[in-house]
Formats: C-alpha cells, structure tokens, sequence
C-alpha cells in the first residue's frame, strides 16, 4: 500500500521542488509528519542499539572494568587474541600432556588435548553448539508432529492446541525449577515412575555431565508452543486441492507429507529455525537457574552456555571490556550462521507463487 | 419400496461407505487416545508442580510418593480394657473399734514390737486396743503416749486403675488410689511411685479411663473375593488380625501376611502452603513490582509500536523500506552486544537497583511490535483515512479515530505479548535490580527462593503456581487474540 501512494506523490514532489516554494506543502508534511511518529524507534534505535553497539566495539578493544573506570587503556585486539590463544597438545610417553602456562584443556580427542587460555569460552561455544545440534532438531520435529496432530478433525482439537502451548506461557523460572525437582535422581517423578518401572535406570539428568544436554532438551521441548502455531498456521495454509491430487496419485499419508506438505511448509521451517538458532545463544535462564549453585554452568561446566559467559566476565566479573569482545563475537557467529541457513535454504525452502521472498 | 431395492442394490456400495466411515471412527478414536497420551506425558511436570504444591511435608517424606496430595488413613482405635498398675500403698494403719477410726501404733510390750490401736490418750498413760484381739478389752499402759510412739505402717498392694486426669490445666496419666467420703480423691502418677500420692478435689467421674488408644493403618485386604477397607491391629507371622471400622467389636483374623497389602490412601490437601510461601518470599511486593514493570512497559511498548507502525505504514518517509529493513534486522541482533553499553549509562544514571530500566526502553517500541502493527494497519482499507482527510482531520486525529479503533485486537496482542514477556523475563531483571531485593520481581525473586528453599519442594511449587497464576488467566481470557498474533509475526512476511 505504501507504493500506491509513492506512485502517486512523486510527480506533484518534482514539481514543487521546481518551484522551491519554502511553504510547508502537503507532501513535505507528510514526510515531516511521518517522521513524528517513527521518532520513538529512532530515538530508540540510536539511543539503545546503534549507540550502544559502537560503545561496545570500542569497550571490546579496552580493559574497562566497572569497579575501575579510571585504568581503562586504550588495548587493541588483546581480548580478541585471548579469546583465540588456543593450543592442541599431544600427550608424552608416560601418558601425560604438558599444558602451555595459562591454558586450560576444553577437550580432548584421543591423545589430543585442545587447551585454550580462555578454556571457559572454548567450553560455551562447545555446549551452546551441541545443544543447538541437539535441541533444534528435536523442537522442530516434535512441534511439526504437534502440529500435524493437531490440524485434523479429532473431537477436542482446540483443548489439544491450548494444552500444547500452555508450557510456552509458563515463565521459564517457574519451569526451570519445576524440571529441576521433576528430574531428581532419586526421587524425580520421571526416574521414579517412568525409567525406574520400566527398568531403565537412575540417570543423574542435572549432575551427570553426560545428561546434561539431554535434560535441557527434554526441558526445551516446553517450548515450542510458538513453533508449533507457526506450522499450524503454515499446514491451514497448504491448498487442498494439492492434498487431493496427490491422493488421486495415489500417494500414502507418508509420502503426501514428503511430497506436499514439508515442501508447502518449508517457509516456515527455515523461519523456527532461524528463531530457533538465535533463542539457543540467548539461552540463559535454564542455564543460569537450574543448577545449584546458581549461574556457574553445572558440573565440569556441562551447562555453561556461551550467554552465561559473557554474562558472568560482564556482571559477576564486571570485565566489561573482555564482555564486549565476547558480545561482538558472538554477533559476527550469529550473522555467519544465520547467512549459512539463508544461503543452504535456497536448496530446500520451497517459495509458492510469487518467488522467493 | 423402490428405495429399498435400489439400497439392496447398492448393498457393495453401502458396505464400502459404512467401512469408510468406520475406519475414520476408528482413526479419530485412535487420533484422539494418541494426543490424550502425548497431551498427559507432555504436562507431566505441571502435574507433578500441582500436586507438590498441595502436599505436606509429610506426605512428601512418604517413601510410596503417591502422585497426589494423600495421606495413609487411620482407624482411631480403643480397646475395651482399661489399663491398671500395680501399685503398693504406704499409709498409717488405723483399725475400727465401736464405731470410730483408731491410729495405730507400735508399742512395745513383752518384749516385741505389737502393733496396738490407740484408744485414748491420757497424757502420762495411753489406753490400747489390740486388733487382733479386740475382746480382750482396753490395755492401758503407763508412760506410753502417742508422742514417743511410731505409726504403723500399712502395705497395701492395689491393683490401679489408670485415668487422664486434668491437673491444673494439664491432662495427666494417673492412678486412683483411693476415694473419700467428701468426693475428694487419691491419685498417684506411675512415673514416680515413690512420692506421695496427691489428694485432688474431684471425683472419678471428673476423670477418663485410659484404654489403649492407637491410630491403626488402614489396608485393602482381599476376602472371599471382595475388598475391604480394614484397620490393621496385629501383625503376626502368620496370620494378621484386622478390625472392621464399620463393625470394631469383631476381629477379623486372615491367614496372610501383612506385608504385600495395599495401603488405604485418601486425597488430604494442604492448600495453607501458598500462605506461607506468599509469607516466605515477600510476594506481595514482587507481584507488585512485576505488575508495575509489565503494565507500564506493556503501555509503553503499545504506545510507541503504534505510532510507528502509523509512521511506516501511512507516511511517505524518505528511505522507508531501508529504515524497516533496518528496524526488522534488529530482531537478529543479539541483545548481548547492546547490553553492557546500556548498563553502563543505566548506571551512571543511577537507576540500577530501580524498575526504570525495566520500564524506560520500552517506550521507544521494538521490532516485533512494530511489524505485528505494521502487517495489521497495512490491511486496514486506505479510504477509511482519506475519508476522514476530507473532513479536514490531520494524522493525530486519523491515527485516534480511525486506525487505533480498527487496529484494537492488534494493540491487545502487543499489549499482551509485551505483559507476559515482561512477567517471565529473567536476565533483565537479574542484571539491572541486582541485589536491591525491595524492588525486585518475581522471576528472579522466585528463582533466589528456589535456591534457598530447593529441600523444601512443597512451597516452592506453590509459589511457583502463583507466580504462573497471572500469565495463564491472561493466556485463557485472551487466547484467541493470543494465538492469532502468534502467527501474524511469524508467517505472514
């Protein structure tokens, strides 16, 4: 709609413009009119975002610390070059791997040890990639099948929808510690009245560094309430018409949804996904509230996610400068991966009528 | 009739239609079991978050953990027999004689230590009474008075009735000794018979018979095929005897153990942990203050979406499409990068530790705001404004009379989206409030609460079910709304 109206300004513009009549005529008041109202954003977007960004690229080359404002100097790429001195080391004859001064083992790969002198940054990225690796595909398969379950004429569906996106309107927090006794060890209802039944063990969900990634899943799965309205609203969306010239094909509920309703959907799958990506480096409030003591990332840092990294050098440290490089870092990781995930959707988001958009 | 026919007719046909129909029955049916299941595993934790929040501690101790709130029931069990001691009663010997009450003493005579009733008492000679042989007739006896003498002593082996006695105010276990003629009685305490037995002004009647007394746990016991609800009062080795509550004179003995019977449990709420949890946490200035930050953010945050998306969807702006560009690519932009810049000036401000960094930011509208209200006043018909241009309205006017009217269910999505935001949000209010605990909010007061009190599931799942209490009457008062704006953010680009 906002082209309609160009097309019909732009002459009546040029012709005023001609005569340089300084009168404020109906077109320049629209502009200024226009630009009232998108002041709010504006204001907003130079105060506590484009402001704020240029600060903290320039925070990141100093060593501003809170506590101390009168020693911030002017350091350059030091906290970026912190953050990438890293070393793998091979383990002697006796076994026994000898780590440079300073650095810390992240992991190891058979008699490789890949140590890091900010081994705590090396270990965010690990944990907050392999939960995204793990995470993102449980969500979006389970809230698709949510979604598919619930876009058929089962009596009740509408109780069914509200019921799976209730967990979405729960406060994290509240979810947080509610998992956080649900998954006890010894007297968790999931261990004592499922696996324990069934025979399937103790597992240590919370302490056991192993579990770590599968509880959070298990807990990340409260939501996806969003996502699965996002399908919901894509699977109404899917002409008819394709559904029953695939059945007149002949084709089974499986390939019909292979054939017809994943490629009609597609939009939105890149759409969660991309959400879902940039919901896991923001991943905080779990990570931060459902270990105990609170906000240190678990046992052998197996929930220490990348936000609570920078978290803890920026509010626990107050190392604000080092924070900011951590910050900045983590923008050019989520402009590299999202641009990825644009790029590779080229070969599978399917954009109906109208291109690609 | 010609009807009829063609259905016999067509019989194959129907019998395809009927099947049809059948398997669409039985695959709704099924359908329906399978979201019944997936709904119950899905909302497990919100079952296990209501029931605990119901629970005592007690019942949360139970190595059984039932799934709701239940107690093991009891039958209040009393025996029939009353409960005696044996108890040896030390007091002065006296012997009856014509009539009256003598003391005995012992004198010494012959001899031998006699014990002589005192007859009377003549100051430089006493007049005795021997008991065992009264007829002998009084013995009086120079220089012996009753003030040189020793009383005897009688034992008497009682067998005691024990009573709850009220003494002073406290229900004591007592043993009736004797009764008196005034209505006075004689009571000795069992812990401690060496004392002298008290005298109390009541009668017996004032007082209860102690029976045995027990709370006996109730079991299903299976008999002859039927199931009962019976007090269990003796385990034996080999057979275990039950009291029917309906029926408690008679004992019924089974010849079965004990051991694998299930226990009889009755729901038994404890909704008084909410009050404490609401005392243990200063709820009432959290909720206050998370009220403050939501309403007059979400304020804010509908305010201000709605005049830009006024802005960018009706006003010709010079690089428009670029500044929406820029505007929707925020939404990518982690919020990390602009945070500690923010905080910094917050502080220097000196508004760490107050809501205002809560409440302020948001009045300058976000991404998400803005494009749900964008995609929303973009369908609403351009000549409604032009209608009102005529009438010489300006854009104030237009934006209060026209847009704001039709856009109403898009300004509660916002209004709602940035409410509940602004309730569960966490990372915020952790940074920004900090240790100031007067002017904190809910999420990160209730997750302080959860550390401390992580022993102690009981409350933190009530204060859990209050703090979630808000969010989830708004999700259910507005749900249409809700879930429609859900997806003009999400799919509609």
């Amino acid at each position: 709609m906002t082209t309609q109206i160009e097309t019909a300004v732009t002459p009546e513009l040029q012709t005023e413009a001609g005569r340089g009549r300084l009168a404020l005529s109906p077109r320049r008041a629209q502009v200024l009119w226009g630009f009232l109202f998108i002041t709010p954003w504006i204001l907003g977007f130079l105060l506590f975002i484009f402001g704020p960004m240029l600060a903290s690229l320039y925070l990141s080359m100093t060593n501003y610390n809170i506590e101390r404002p009168g020693e911030m100097e002017f350091i350059g790429l030091d906290h970026y070059r912190r953050m990438f001195s890293v070393d793998v080391v091979g383990e002697n004859e006796s076994g026994a791997a000898e780590l440079r001064s300073g650095y810390q083992e992240v992991f190891r790969v058979g008699p490789y040890h890949f140590t890091a002198q900010d081994h705590r940054f090396w270990k965010s990225i690990q944990v907050t990639l392999t939960f995204a690796m793990v995470s993102l595909p449980v969500n979006l398969s389970l809230s698709l099948l949510f979604a598919l379950l619930t876009n058929t004429r089962v009596p009740g569906v509408t109780v069914f929808r509200t019921l799976f996106y209730l967990p979405s309107v729960i406060p994290t927090v509240v979810a947080a510690f509610v998992f956080q006794q649900f998954l006890r060890t010894q007297d968790g209802w999931l261990n004592m009245h499922v696996l324990n039944p069934l025979g399937l063990g103790n597992p240590a969900w919370l302490q056991d560094p192993g579990w770590a990634i599968p509880a959070l899943t298990l807990i990340g799965t409260w939501g996806i309430g969003t996502a699965m309205l996002m399908f919901l609203a894509g699977l109404q969306n899917v002409p008819t018409e394709l559904y029953e010239a695939a059945r007149v094909d002949g084709a089974g509920w499986l390939s019909r949804l292979r054939h017809v309703t994943l490629p009609m959907i597609s939009p939105v799958i890149l759409y969660n996904l991309v959400i879902g990506l940039i919901g896991t480096f923001q991943y905080f409030v779990i990570a931060y509230s459902i270990t105990i003591p609170a906000g240190r990332g678990g046992n052998d840092l197996s929930m220490y996610f990348y936000n609570l990294h920078v978290y803890r050098e920026a509010y626990v440290f107050f190392d604000m400068g080092y924070a900011s490089a951590l910050a900045w870092f983590l923008l050019v990781l989520v402009m590299i991966i999202t641009a990825l995930v644009f790029r590779s959707s080229n070969r599978w988001v399917f954009y109906a009528a109208g291109g690609r958009s | 009739m010609k009807r009829l026919l063609q259905f016999f007719q067509n019989g194959s046909n129907q019998r395809a239609y009927l099947q049809d129909e059948a398997y669409k029955f039985i695959g709704l049916g099924t359908l329906f079991m399978v979201l019944l299941g997936l709904a119950a595993v899905y909302l497990s934790p919100l079952l296990y978050m209501g029931s605990t929040a119901l629970k005592s501690e007690a019942q949360l101790a139970d190595p059984d953990d039932p799934l709701l709130p239940q107690s093991p029931q009891t039958y209040h069990y009393v025996s029939e027999e009353t409960q005696t001691f044996r108890y040896t009663y030390r007091h002065p010997r006296t012997f009856e004689y014509e009539g009256r009450e003598l003391a005995v003493y012992e004198v010494i005579a012959q001899g031998r230590i006699l014990n002589y009733a005192l007859l009377e008492d003549r100051g430089d000679s006493g007049v005795f009474i021997d008991p065992e042989n009264p007829d002998a007739g009084p013995i009086e006896m120079a220089n012996v008075t009753p003030s040189g003498l020793k009383a005897a002593v009688e034992r008497e082996q009682l067998e005691v009735q024990l009573y709850f006695v009220d003494v002073n105010g406290v229900e004591q276990q007592l043993g009736l000794v004797d009764e008196f003629e005034d209505g006075s009685t004689l009571w000795v305490n069992p812990e401690n018979v060496g004392a002298e037995p008290m005298r109390l002004p009541i009668s017996k009647d004032d007082a209860r018979l102690v029976r045995d007394e027990r709370d006996l746990p109730l079991y299903h016991v299976p008999i002859d095929g039927e199931t009962r609800e019976l007090a269990l009062l003796e385990a034996g080795r080999r057979s275990t005897t039950f009291i029917d509550p309906d029926n408690p004179d008679e004992l019924i003995v089974v010849e079965e153990r004990a051991r694998g019977l299930d226990p009889v449990y009755k729901l038994e709420l404890h909704p008084e942990n909410f009050k404490t949890a609401i005392d243990t946490i200063n709820y009432p200035r959290l909720f206050a203050n998370t009220l403050i930050v939501a309403v007059v953010g979400g304020f804010g945050a509908m305010a201000s979406a709605t005049l830009v998306a006024y802005g960018f969807t009706r006003f010709n702006i010079p690089y428009g499409n670029l500044l929406f560009l820029i505007l929707l690519s925020t939404i990518i932009l982690p919020p990390q990068v602009t945070q500690i810049p923010t905080y910094i000036i917050f502080r220097k401000l000196g508004w760490i530790g107050t809501l205002l960094p809560l409440i302020v930011p948001f009045f300058f509208s976000n991404a998400y705001n803005v494009f749900l209200l964008r995609q929303y006043m973009m369908g609403i018909p351009l000549e409604l404004d032009e209608a009102a241009r005529v009438d010489g309205a300006n854009p104030l006017r237009i934006l209060w009379h026209v847009i704001i009217p039709t856009a109403r269910p898009a300004l509660v999505a916002v209004y709602l989206f940035h409410f509940l935001w602004a309730w569960n949000e966490f990372q915020q209010p952790l940074i920004y409030i900090g240790g100031n605990e007067n002017n904190q909010v809910l999420a990160v007061g209730l997750q302080r609460f959860s550390q401390i009190y992580s022993s102690q599931q009981h409350l933190m799942m009530a204060a859990g079910v209050l703090t979630m209490f808000v969010p989830l009457l708004i999700f259910f008062l507005a749900q249409r709304i809700f879930m429609q704006g859900v997806v003009i953010t999400g799919v509609e680009k």
